[in-house]
């Protein structure tokens, strides 16, 4: 059914839902893909899951002073609770990327993925949402319900690991 | 603990990764994601449901189904009913299975004070059988004439493989049938929708959620779905909505190299800009991204072309582009016109960039996304885009695009 327009919609449909939706979709598509190290199907099924969840509230979410960063959140908890769906490994790298060419090896970042998804799911999350959602330490411990302490040693230890693995590749990416 | 320029290189990290991420289109996406919001919805209401029919156990005996001629037996009557909510849950109630029960029913008649919102009917359906569901049914218009491209109508949705199912099918009377369903192992979600669109922009869908995650075999199959949106009595509903509105069918979305051909001149046509194809992308129809250099600095731009831009909805695509968009400049050839920077998620993210949108008077959206050079003035942050806000909309705006 149409939501596009100011009142459509099931349910007596939330009227800017759709549009918020469309403006997030790319945003929670890339947050979700680094969360779960890679994995394109799983991402895109995460991100659009966590919008189908602000769908039911919207009316209150939308009233919220941040709601891209509430929708955030709900991803991230998403991601921490769902079921593994599938055991494969598979990874997809040769999609449509949106994104702007860089000079680096592909290679490289499709390693760095992989070195992801081989960390526990609450310490990737700490990671994305330190440095990819740029949020400070108290509120990513907010966010996941842990304690700052808990956030910075996971993030240390998290980071080190990722260095030990990637080694030289680490640089590689860092500075192109 | 890491340093600051550690956390800073580790950012940049996960922006390279970021960059791998897929392209999703975003209406598709959206709409998706609205329909498995719909689809909790309804979960959460038959858990309610399910709740106040314990509590209140003596008191509310759902309605036990009677045995009765099917319903696609049933023609219309000759005199039209009243279509009022009562005829909305009614009607949805007469077309199920005899012998099992419905609870927490609700219907929703066409509001001519509120137009744009949609005729509905919803109630618990339990088979008797230990098949539990929650059914929405809504009746809506489709643009003509109905084609099988129009968005409305296509498959979306994030495939996990082996969760999710779409089946498009046109059938020799020019109607419509599109039937999605979804769960799979691992799926706290089992779910199955038909849409069915009639050639005069009729639609009626019904989408049925599993009340309880564990069972995953729906009481009402593919047949019985189908049974139900065909049914004639719905028709009745569409008088007081009104007919469809007709819009010309849309061509198809322009080939990435047609595409690549009409936007050369223009950027060739600004100052100091340098196209490089070294690195295009043409491999969805309608979308191609190419690098952009000016002064030494390269941007990525990603061009999308979408002929017949929301055709298929009843609301007018003008007054959707000016609701998305806010305030867009109209030109005088009817153009509209929206650009804006874009921040991204985080201020230090690459996320940010240029946008700008165009809805050309033929119906054409024109969608230009410009990211922040890979060449930082200091070396550090990612610098401006090589291309300013009026440039990209004075690319957008361009009429060939409403000509390849």
């Amino acid at each position: 059914m149409d939501s596009s327009t100011t009142t459509r919609g099931a349910d007596g449909g939330p009227p800017e839902f759709r549009e918020f939706a469309v403006s997030q979709a790319r945003h929670l598509v890339r947050t979700a893909y680094l969360l779960t190290g890679g994995d394109a199907h799983l991402a895109e099924d995460l991100a659009q899951e966590a919008l189908g969840k602000l769908y039911g509230s919207w009316r209150r979410i939308s009233r919220m002073e941040n709601p891209a960063g509430y929708a955030r959140t709900v991803l991230v908890n998403t991601f921490l609770s769902h079921r593994c769906r599938r055991s494969s490994s598979e990874r997809v790298t040769d999609t449509f990327a949106e994104a702007p060419g860089r000079g680096d090896d592909p290679a490289l970042r499709v390693a760095l993925l992989g070195v992801l998804a081989e960390l526990p799911q609450q310490d990737r999350a700490v990671l994305v949402l330190r440095y990819w959602e740029d949020l400070g330490v108290e509120e990513t411990a907010a966010a996941l319900r842990l304690t700052p302490s808990a956030v910075r040693s996971r993030a240390s230890r998290a980071l080190a690991r990722l260095r030990t693995r990637l080694g030289d590749q680490f640089d590689d990416l860092a500075r192109p | 603990m890491p340093s600051p320029s550690e956390e800073e290189d580790f950012a940049r990290v996960l922006r390279a990764g970021a960059e791998l991420a897929p392209a999703v289109p975003a209406d598709e996406f959206a709409l998706g994601a609205e329909r498995r919001g719909r689809r909790r919805v309804l979960r959460r209401r038959i858990g309610v449901a399910s709740a106040v029919a314990l509590v209140a156990a003596a008191g509310v005996v759902p309605a036990l189904l009677p045995d009765r001629p099917k319903p696609s037996a049933q023609a219309p009557a000759a005199t039209p009913p009243r279509v009022d909510d009562a005829f909305m849950l009614d009607t949805l109630t007469s077309l199920l299975p005899a012998g099992g029960t419905v609870s927490d029913g609700q219907g929703r008649a066409p509001d001519p004070n509120t137009p744009g919102q949609v005729p509905q009917a919803y109630l618990g359906y339990d088979d008797g059988h230990g098949g539990r569901a929650q059914l929405l049914l809504a009746i809506d218009l489709v643009a003509t004439p109905v084609t099988t491209d129009a968005q409305r109508l296509l498959c979306y949705e994030p495939v996990v493989p082996g969760s999710a199912t779409c089946d498009p099918a046109a059938r020799p009377d020019g109607s419509h049938l599109l039937t999605t369903g979804y769960g799979g192992p691992g799926s706290d979600d089992h779910s199955l929708s038909v849409a069915y669109t009639l050639a005069n922009g009729r639609l009626v869908q019904v989408d049925e959620v599993s009340a309880d995650p564990t069972v995953k075999e729906l009481p009402l199959d593919k047949a019985k779905l189908t049974e139900i949106v065909t049914a004639p009595q719905w028709q009745w509903v569409f008088g007081t909505l009104g007919t469809a509105p007709s819009r010309p069918p849309a061509r198809p979305a322009p080939a990435g190299d047609r595409m690549l051909a009409a936007l050369t001149p223009l950027l060739n046509g600004v100052q100091g800009v340098q196209l490089d194809t070294s690195r295009t992308g043409t491999d969805l129809p309608g979308r191609i991204r190419v690098d952009v250099t000016a002064n030494g600095r390269t941007s990525v731009l990603l061009l999308s072309v979408t002929p017949g831009w929301r055709r298929s909805y009843p609301t007018d695509p003008q007054l959707t582009f000016s609701t998305m968009h806010r305030s867009p400049d109209r030109r005088p050839d009817g153009t509209l016109v929206s650009s804006t920077v874009s921040l991204g998620g985080a201020q230090r993210t690459t996320d940010g960039g240029y946008l700008a949108n165009a809805l050309l008077p033929d119906g054409t959206e024109v969608s230009l996304r410009l990211w922040n050079s890979t060449t930082g003035r200091d070396g550090e942050r990612p610098g401006d885009p090589v291309l300013t806000t009026d440039q990209l909309s004075a690319l957008v705006s361009a009429p060939v695009w409403g000509t390849i």
